[in-house]
């Protein structure tokens, strides 16, 4: 029997932490099953986590550093299907209409196209930033130290700028 | 286009998107609550495999060779012997693999956990070339004196040098079955193509991770 109060918090914490889940999910699958495949997976691998968390580093911190580390090992189109006892059970997150202004929305689609060609590590990279997580938080995400972050995201931003300059 | 605007897009596009996002709370807590046990993921799962069937193996060939260790010759005893080495010590190399990830932790940072996970990957073709040198030991088993006796035209001038062939491809093979052959032809031959596909990309991991240090 699982512990009420305990899945009421991280019930809690998905709830206030949705977003980040979402946009990692968005960034790293193109195809909408995909997407939901690797949502029920992050969450699932936050369930499993969840005892061990840190309270040293914020909740942010943490399911940064758990949901990009399950899109990044996601070698979905090869690996044998992950067993759930339930079958399909569908989305844990299912997302409105929402307008958007024509000329935000496809800039927002280059800027999308941009990250999907990213490499993986720098895809996460390219998301930490465009959050404006600082360079601490950064580094303690991705493990590295915050002046290799500042050269990295330097560097990044540079292909950002190019490429939205050619495009424009 | 400067990037605080690309900055400004990307902010207003995900705050349109998380005031329409809702989360299924009922759906997500009965997957909580029992429904889901522990998921095997396909790392898991081919060494706990690989590990109960090598396990059998090797116990059945030793068992062979025992009960037969007085009525065969020296041929069949050393091929024997050398199969149930190499197995067994592929068999404790995926038992070793399987203490790795339990250790595998999504909590780490990225290149921690990226890493460890990158490099069992990649131990995988290590325990093929182990395998393969064992090659030889199956043209070995069924050689006898009699037959050097009796035939030694075919023993030295066919069956010798077909042992030595395998010897050398085995060997050959346990030392070139490495990440940095794959993009050789015969490399995807040896490897299936949704293995080849995960080395590739836990080796391009690596490479990233390496950048991302220096």
């Amino acid at each position: 029997m699982i512990n009420s109060s305990k899945t009421e918090i991280f019930l809690s914490v998905i709830e206030t932490h949705k977003g980040i889940i979402y946009k990692i999910a968005n960034s790293y699958c193109s195809d909408k099953d995909d997407k939901n495949d690797l949502v029920q997976d992050i969450i699932l691998k936050l369930w499993q986590a969840f005892d061990s968390y840190n309270d040293e580093f914020k909740y942010s911190t943490w399911i940064y550093r758990v949901a990009l580390n399950t899109a990044i090992s996601n070698y979905r189109k090869e690996k044998v299907k992950e067993k759930y006892l339930t079958t399909n059970p569908g989305p844990f997150f299912e997302i409105a209409e929402h307008d958007n202004s024509v000329e935000n929305e496809s800039k927002f689609i280059l800027l999308q196209q941009f990250i999907s060609e990213l490499k993986e590590l720098d895809k996460a990279l390219m998301l930490l930033y465009l959050e404006e997580k600082n360079y601490k938080e950064i580094a303690e995400i991705v493990g590295i130290s915050e002046s290799n972050v500042g050269t990295k995201i330097g560097r990044i931003k540079g292909l950002l700028k190019k490429k939205f300059s050619k495009l424009m | 286009m400067e990037l605080s605007e690309i900055l400004d897009i990307w902010k207003s596009q995900q705050e349109k998107i998380e005031q329409s996002l809702s989360v299924n709370k009922r759906l997500l807590l009965e997957n909580l609550e029992g429904k889901i046990e522990s998921t095997l993921s396909g790392l898991k799962t081919t060494r706990i495999i690989g590990i109960i069937f090598g396990i059998i193996w090797c116990v059945l060939m030793t068992l062979i060779l025992i009960l037969s260790w007085f009525k065969t010759n020296w041929f069949f005893k050393s091929a024997f012997i050398i199969h149930i080495v190499i197995s067994a010590s592929a068999v404790i190399l995926y038992g070793y693999h399987l203490v790795l990830i339990a250790k595998l932790n999504h909590n780490q940072s990225l290149i921690n956990a990226q890493e460890q996970l990158a490099k069992l990957r990649l131990s995988n073709l290590k325990t093929l070339g182990l395998l393969w040198l064992q090659l030889p030991v199956f043209s070995i088993w069924y050689m006898s004196d009699e037959w050097m006796r009796n035939d030694p035209i075919t023993f030295w001038y066919v069956q010798t040098p077909i042992v030595i062939l395998q010897a050398f491809i085995g060997l050959w093979l346990y030392k070139n079955l490495n990440i940095k052959n794959q993009n050789k032809n015969w490399f995807q031959w040896f490897i299936s193509k949704g293995e080849f596909g995960k080395i590739k990309k836990a080796n391009e991991l690596l490479n990233e991770i390496e950048s991302l240090k220096a």
